[in-house]
């Protein structure tokens, strides 16, 4: 075997992260890619795995089967899997720094700094790339938006969309500015905008890579879930440290004004509304909204908070710690035994006991307030909940929430749902296929069980906003519903599918998209040639 | 029904290990495992009549840094660990190593 490469035999069943999927891989067909050689310098290593990777595609041409990287394992839909072989990218592990011989003369011209880039290996994990920017960094910097856990690699969050709620920044994907793409046997490209760009020609050499200034195909390929072959390092461009300072508002009343209010983002009338809302200036900055709603009392006026984080700048002296006690939340025992009674109880018997226990565990289940300015890596750390949770998750156009909001109540009325509402209000971004595509995006979270009453809520809140003509577009990460080709031309319109798939053409021969092509992709009709309509 | 009952209490005894899960400060993994699983497993045996039991993991890891790991005991190996007057305690230990940490800087390749 070449030196970097390892066979890896995936567990049978495997399990993603959260353990609400199992998936059998075929056998023999799975690597494992690493750095475990002390004798490369750094340099040396990113290049041997990326001639690894091309090893790789080739192997999995000649021998007819199927390939995905796989990082973290973090997703829950299937969106990673594929009926042959997995290839582990987590010993992939590098961050370069970058310099101005490494940036293209114009993105200096713009004033900006090659200090707030970094060039990061797909395997690296956000708790590292948090660690390396805010502790070992000097001076230290942040990465711009993070969702809310910090176990992704950055690689798969970049390819899932992954978004937190900066409303005014975007999502983890918007800071990546450049993609080092590999394409096939012997072929790997720098894909970066022609509208920004950002790699000089003695960076783009250094990987021996071939340079696509191009900002259809880049928006295309930055998030495109694994089928655009293999995400070999990204640029991402970073912030000075900032800290965030939290704010908790408990509003007395569900209003139509308040939702009104929220919807347009208008925070004078905010403000009116709720006066404990804190001015945002310059140097207290509004950066991160969401609303955590207990469906059953928000109505009465009860159960609804708004978080709001603002950015500070770091106190002299300030000392950045990722370490402190893990929040643990309910336990899966719990989860499991709680699933396992509310399925059979059955629908009619079991409204009131999911009424009663979600209303019992909402307020309990709430993260704690963190009352001292903190930065990003310390606060959005570990992921609270484990085994048999299901995460669902749509993006709605923000005007649209007070409509949305009413229509996800009013089916959890009707069927019960056992788990929590969340919005959050996210930064549209410019990718194709980016979920978060509305150009003021609200997130809608229904966290809770992984139980079949919970995927009926999710799939007939779906035919609702259809029903009433309201446009969403499904988090690639999270639980899907029912994918069909339908769906997503209404959740992204035929022109933007379109040029996703040419996009992938342009990129891939036809034998590399065979090789990248799932099921998952299957079902959406995302794998039909560009001039066959989903 | 002897039989049913002793397959309960052997159920029992596999489900109420005793297990510890030490995290260490990086919460990063070197590799991806199945679910909430762990990506390196090994079964050793103690004596509580030697001073030590040393079984040394930092070594199988390529940065030297392990991200977490765990310890089960089952109730069986406590039995058999009375019943052998302490020489032979099974236990599990499985851990997960961890990502490196610092950066590097890019060098051009000699023409």
């Amino acid at each position: 075997m070449r030196p970097g490469i390892s066979p890896y035999t995936p567990d049978i069943p495997w399990k993603n992260c959260h353990e609400n999927f199992s998936h059998s891989f075929s056998p023999g067909r799975s690597w494992r890619l690493h750095h475990e050689d002390e004798q490369l310098s750094a340099s040396a290593l990113y290049h041997r795995a990326t001639d690894n990777m091309q090893w790789l595609i080739e192997h999995a041409i000649q021998e007819g089967y199927t390939l995905r990287a796989i990082g973290a394992n973090w997703s829950l839909s299937p969106v990673a899997m594929c009926d042959g072989g997995m290839i582990q990218t987590k010993g992939l592990d590098l961050i370069f720094n970058i310099h101005d011989i490494h940036v293209s003369l114009s993105y200096l011209a713009e004033g900006k700094s090659s200090a707030a880039l970094k060039f990061v290996e797909c395997g690296v994990q956000i708790a590292r790339l948090n660690k390396e920017l805010e502790i070992d960094a000097q001076p230290p910097r942040c990465i711009k938006a993070s969702g809310g856990s910090n176990g992704q690699t950055i690689a798969g969050a970049t390819a899932t969309g992954t978004h937190g709620a900066a409303l005014f920044t975007g999502a983890v994907h918007d800071a990546i500015v450049g993609l080092h793409l590999v394409t096939g046997p012997d072929t790997h490209v720098w894909l970066e905008r022609e509208s920004y760009p950002v790699a000089s020609d003695a960076f783009i050499s250094w990987l021996g890579a071939t340079p696509i200034r191009s900002d259809e195909l880049f928006n295309a390929a930055v998030v495109s879930f694994g089928s655009f072959g293999i995400i070999h390092g990204v640029m991402i461009e970073t912030d000075p440290l900032f800290l965030l300072k939290e704010y908790r508002i408990t509003p007395p009343t569900y209003s139509t004004e308040l939702l009104e209010a929220l919807a347009g983002l208008d925070f004078a009338r905010m403000r009116t509304l709720l006066p404990d809302i804190p001015e945002s200036t310059p140097e207290h900055e509004l950066y991160h909204m969401e609303m955590n709603m207990n469906p059953y009392t928000v109505k009465d006026g009860s159960g609804l908070h708004i978080f709001f984080f603002y950015k500070v700048p770091v106190p002299l002296g300030h000392v950045v710690r990722h370490g402190g006690e893990h929040d643990p939340g309910p336990s899966p025992e719990f989860i499991w035994m709680m699933k396992n009674l509310l399925t059979a109880l059955g629908k009619d018997m079991s409204y009131n006991h999911v009424r009663n226990a979600t209303t019992r565990e909402f307020d309990r289940n709430i993260r704690q307030g963190i009352w001292e300015p903190m930065s990003i890596g310390a606060i959005f750390r570990d992921t609270r909940f484990s085994g048999n949770v299901a995460s669902f998750a749509f993006a709605v156009a923000t005007q649209s929430i007070p409509d949305v909001l009413h229509e996800v109540l009013e089916q959890i009325g009707e069927e019960a749902f056992a788990g929590a509402v969340a919005v959050r209000f996210v930064k549209g971004t410019q990718a194709t296929l980016g979920f978060t595509h509305f150009s003021q995006t609200c997130v809608v979270e229904l966290d809770g069980l992984d139980s079949i009453g919970n995927h009926r809520v999710f799939e007939h809140v779906l035919q609702r906003l259809e029903q009433q003509g309201i446009s969403f577009a499904l988090h690639w990460g999270k639980l899907q519903g029912e994918m069909t080709p339908d769906r997503l031309v209404r959740m992204y319109g035929s022109e933007r599918i379109q040029s996703w798939k040419t996009a992938r053409e342009q990129l891939l021969t036809l034998p590399v998209r065979e090789v990248f092509t799932n099921e998952f992709m299957r079902k959406y009709g995302l794998d039909t040639p560009a001039d066959t309509l989903a | 029904m002897l039989l049913v009952l002793f397959a309960v209490i052997v159920a029992g005894f596999q489900n109420c290990s005793v297990i510890r899960v030490v995290q260490v400060e990086s919460p990063t993994v070197d590799r991806a495992a199945s679910g909430q699983q762990f990506g390196n497993r090994a079964n050793v045996t103690n004596s509580l009549w030697r001073g030590k039991n040393r079984y040394v993991i930092g070594n199988v890891c390529p940065n030297s840094t392990i991200s977490r790991f765990k310890v089960t005991t089952k109730p069986h190996d406590v039995i058999l660990g009375f019943l052998s007057l302490g020489f032979a305690v099974h236990q599990r230990i499985e851990w997960d190593c961890a990502q490196r940490t610092g950066s590097s800087e890019i060098e051009f390749r000699k023409p």
